[in-house]
């Protein structure tokens, strides 16, 4: 089974190569049938993809440790669901994975657009494959993951343990999901210029498609850092780690793109920018991966130093000197249709928040490629830790928030100071208030009342349009308040979807400045002693040992209170991995309402029973969980096809269907 | 030796093969972009949704209070002279069966049709804001009760 995977990988390749080369000379000599050969030829890229990857997952389920990449990275005592999340546990199968995910998508793309953009799919089929050709050669040359030892070694090393959690097998499919969705939309982008189909075809096209992994990359950050928050052990869920930030910069560049691209469909302007912001959103997903993959940073995330680093710098040369060099041969194309009237409308407010997104983008680029700059200048890594990031994302943070809830407030094209005023009271009232709250009860962090008061406006600037909305549909209709709320959110999808999604906005921003308010705290207890953590108390009642084949455990029993009240007895466990000879924390975490208690073992001592804990109180936290939950959700909602898209696809295959004709070679 | 390598290799070989070659020889008609009127009836139509989904966000969020009516004056003009022009676009490619339309009340008349449908079967007769045009010819209806339209005639409560 193997070597049919490693056969079918090979054969993969060819074929990808081949669906780049057949769409292009169906094109040049306008054959249907070359081209819908390239199209089969990249679906079949997916079905070949398919069998090597489970020629890989045959290796690691039959523990066949003669293949390197499983003895490296499982071993006999692992659980099921981690041997099936071993595939993207390390470097060579997780390219094999990200390969057959872009197959996927690949195919996803072809299939759903057979019949309509006729004149961009043929383009777009010879990008894709040719992306795929790209990671079929990464696994054949420089990460083969079937790879045999010259020996069969009797036991694996197994996979990292602190991989070895439950979010991992979701999380890491999640993040490639949004990485590799990105070829799609940029494939839409690079057909539209080479084809000089540069009308609004193209950005219908390709706006659901860059939805989809925007959606993924959000879901697939915030679920990542819910692992880092219940595995790592430190307290918090972002450490600005450079593997952290790789997919956080195209999740940027994406969130600029899809407000600018609305203006580009409503006024024709922003052309060249649209075009520049999709291509940089693509090749951050490639220079982040790059990044994680090639070991020029270090992070807790990054895979083992190899030799993948010099394909992917060929491969993002290529990528960005061929599109620059399309974009300036179409320039002349790409003219603006008409220009910003007035700065007080929506356009300007969307602007701004492009500017201030790819201000934070930079920054944080800055950040994670400054060891790497000051290696290269000065011979010295210097390694730039959270508080500059913080320094510089907390301020940029809070103007983002601003706009959340500012721009919905504008109108297109321009807003006079009345409209202003009239729309501008209620959310500013709504922020005054929750500031004057905050205040009166205690709170004096100022950035901690900044944001939540920002967020207070948000909440006015979105409830208002929602409430209007709702208004005015009871008056034209009778219905409830629920049911005008549903059909508000079904009649228009784009719009109140995009509302839902600022809303989920403020629940990660409430949930960001709870870290502004937590406490921590390191503590020794012996058997049977108490402490107090603010309103809470911990008495730590015993320490147990286990032990089983894959690691040996030490937990410990603490009950918690709150305000003298017994809450729960907390179980945390510190983990020794035999095989890879690594110590692991398992966090005891007790929720509640939206505050998290946090308890860690540090170390104990076996002779007197003393144990050192770390503890963290962090309130509002659960608002990260919610409104990561929220974000998938509320864009799923945004998302989904509304009836103007399906009219337009209907006349996008009339017009296909109209322009068939004889063939002529 | 294990024939089942071998075996599927030649499966996959074969059933890649197939899945290229097949439409080669079986596509008979040459691949040529979307051109001429239908790719013309795409654009335009593509531009009159747009131009229409302005309108109609213009309209509504004057209704709810959102903009005001200064507003709304100085940018609905722009929005219905665009979508007027491309009405008259798409009515040369496919020209319509009565003689002169007034396309402005065309314009209304879409949007007033809009507004009851998106109102839902739920709807009052007397919308607020609604328009009191005739779906089919656009012309002012003065009594809004009533069955027929006194321009053209057409059945007025079987539109709704």
């Amino acid at each position: 089974m193997v070597d049919v995977g490693y056969f079918a990988l090979c054969l993969a390749l060819a074929a990808a190569a081949y669906a780049t080369a057949t769409s292009l000379f169906g094109i040049h000599r306008r054959h249907e049938g070359l081209i819908r050969s390239g199209e089969n030829a990249a679906l079949s890229v997916c079905a070949l993809y398919t069998v090597a990857v489970m020629g890989l997952w045959y290796a690691i389920f039959s523990r066949d440790f003669q293949i390197q990449y499983v003895a490296e990275n499982t071993n006999a005592h692992m659980p099921a669901q981690y041997m099936l999340a071993s595939l993207w546990g390390g470097q060579n199968g997780s390219i094999l994975f990200w390969g057959w995910m872009l197959s996927a998508y690949t195919s996803a793309a072809i299939l759903l657009n057979r019949h309509r953009y006729r004149g961009l799919m043929p383009y777009a089929t010879a990008v894709m494959a040719a992306s795929c050709c790209f990671f079929a050669l990464l696994n054949i040359f420089a990460a083969d993951p079937f790879q045999r030892l010259p020996f069969t070694p009797t036991e694996g090393q197994g996979l990292n343990p602190i991989l070895q959690h439950p979010y991992m097998a979701i999380h890491p499919p999640l993040l490639y999901a949004g990485m590799v969705g990105m070829t799609v939309p940029f494939a839409f982008g690079i057909s539209a210029l080479a084809a000089r189909e540069l009308n609004n075809t193209w950005l219908r096209a390709m706006r659901r498609w860059l939805l989809i992994p925007w959606t993924f990359l959000g879901g697939g950050l915030l679920l990542g850092g819910k692992w880092a928050y219940v595995e790592l052990g430190w307290g918090g869920y972002w450490g600005w780690d450079p593997v952290e930030n790789a997919s956080l910069m195209p999740f940027l560049a994406g969130t600029a793109l899809l407000h600018s691209v609305m203006i580009q469909e409503r006024k024709g302007m922003l052309k060249v920018w649209n075009m520049v912001l999709l291509i940089f959103t693509f090749g951050m997903t490639i220079f982040g991966t790059f990044l994680t993959r090639s070991g020029v940073v270090s992070s807790v995330h990054a895979f083992a130093q190899s030799n993948v680093g010099p394909f992917f710098v060929t491969y993002l040369v290529i990528i960005v000197v061929g599109s620059v060099v399309l974009l300036l041969w179409r320039l002349p194309d790409l003219k603006p249709e008409s220009h910003l009237e007035s700065f007080a409308s929506r356009e300007s407010a969307f602007l701004l928040n492009n500017w201030i997104l790819l201000t934070l983008l930079f920054a944080v680029l800055w950040g994670t490629l400054f060891p790497v700059i000051s290696e290269v200048v000065t011979g010295d890594k210097i390694t730039v830790g959270a508080p500059f990031f913080n320094r510089v994302s907390v301020p940029m943070g809070l103007v983002l928030l601003f706009l959340t809830g500012a721009g919905p407030l504008f109108a297109w094209r321009r807003t006079s100071g009345e409209s202003l005023r009239r729309n501008f009271t209620i959310p500013a009232i709504s922020a005054v208030l929750v500031a004057t709250v905050l205040f009166a009860v205690g709170m004096r962090n100022l950035y901690a009342l900044m944001s939540l008061s920002l967020c207070g406006f948000v909440v006015g600037s979105v409830g208002l349009e929602f409430s209007r909305g709702i208004s005015a549909r009871r008056r034209s209709t009778g219905e409830s308040t629920l049911a005008a709320f549903y059909m508000l959110l079904s009649k228009n999808r784009r719009r109140y979807g995009g509302y839902l999604v600022h809303l989920s906005v403020i629940l990660l921003f409430v949930g960001f400045t709870g870290q502004a308010l937590s406490i921590d705290r390191e503590i020794v207890l012996y058997p049977g002693q108490r402490e107090d953590v603010g309103r809470y108390a911990v008495t730590f009642e015993t320490l147990a040992f286990g032990d089983d084949a894959n690691k040996s455990v030490s937990a410990a029993a603490v009950s918690l209170e709150y305000d003298g009240q017994f809450l729960a007895t907390l179980l945390p466990e510190r983990h020794f991995y035999k095989t890879a000879e690594q110590n692991t924390t398992e966090v005891s975490i007790y929720t509640r309402w939206l505050e998290d208690f946090y308890l860690i073992i540090i170390g104990s001592n076996s002779q007197d029973g003393s144990t050192k804990f770390q503890i963290y109180v962090n309130p509002l936290v659960a608002c990260v969980w919610w409104g990561s939950a929220l974000l998938v959700l509320s864009s799923l909602w945004a998302m989904w096809p509304t009836s103007r898209d399906r009219r337009l696809a209907r006349l996008d295959r009339e017009a296909a269907r109209a322009t068939a004709g004889p063939a002529s070679a | 030796m294990n024939l089942f390598i071998p075996a599927a290799c030649m499966l996959l070989l074969a059933g890649f093969f197939y899945a290229v070659l097949h439409p080669i020889f079986a596509t008979r008609y040459a691949w040529a972009r979307p051109a001429g009127q239908a790719r013309q009836r795409l654009e335009l139509t593509e531009r009159k949704e747009q131009l229409y989904a302005s309108l109609r966000e213009l309209e509504f969020d004057h209704s709810v209070g959102k903009i005001s009516s200064e507003d709304l004056r100085s940018v609905r003009p722009d929005l219905e002279a665009n979508a007027v022009e491309v009405l008259r676009q798409l009515d040369a490619i496919e020209p319509s069966d009565g003689g002169t339309i007034d396309w402005e009340a065309r314009v209304e008349a879409d949007l007033a049709q809009w507004k009851r449908e998106a109102s839902s079967a739920h709807a009052s007769p007397s919308l607020p804001g609604a328009f009191a045009l005739c779906p089919s010819c656009g012309a002012k209806l003065r009594n809004e009760g009533g069955r027929f339209c006194p321009h053209c005639g057409i059945r007025l409560d079987a539109e709704s």
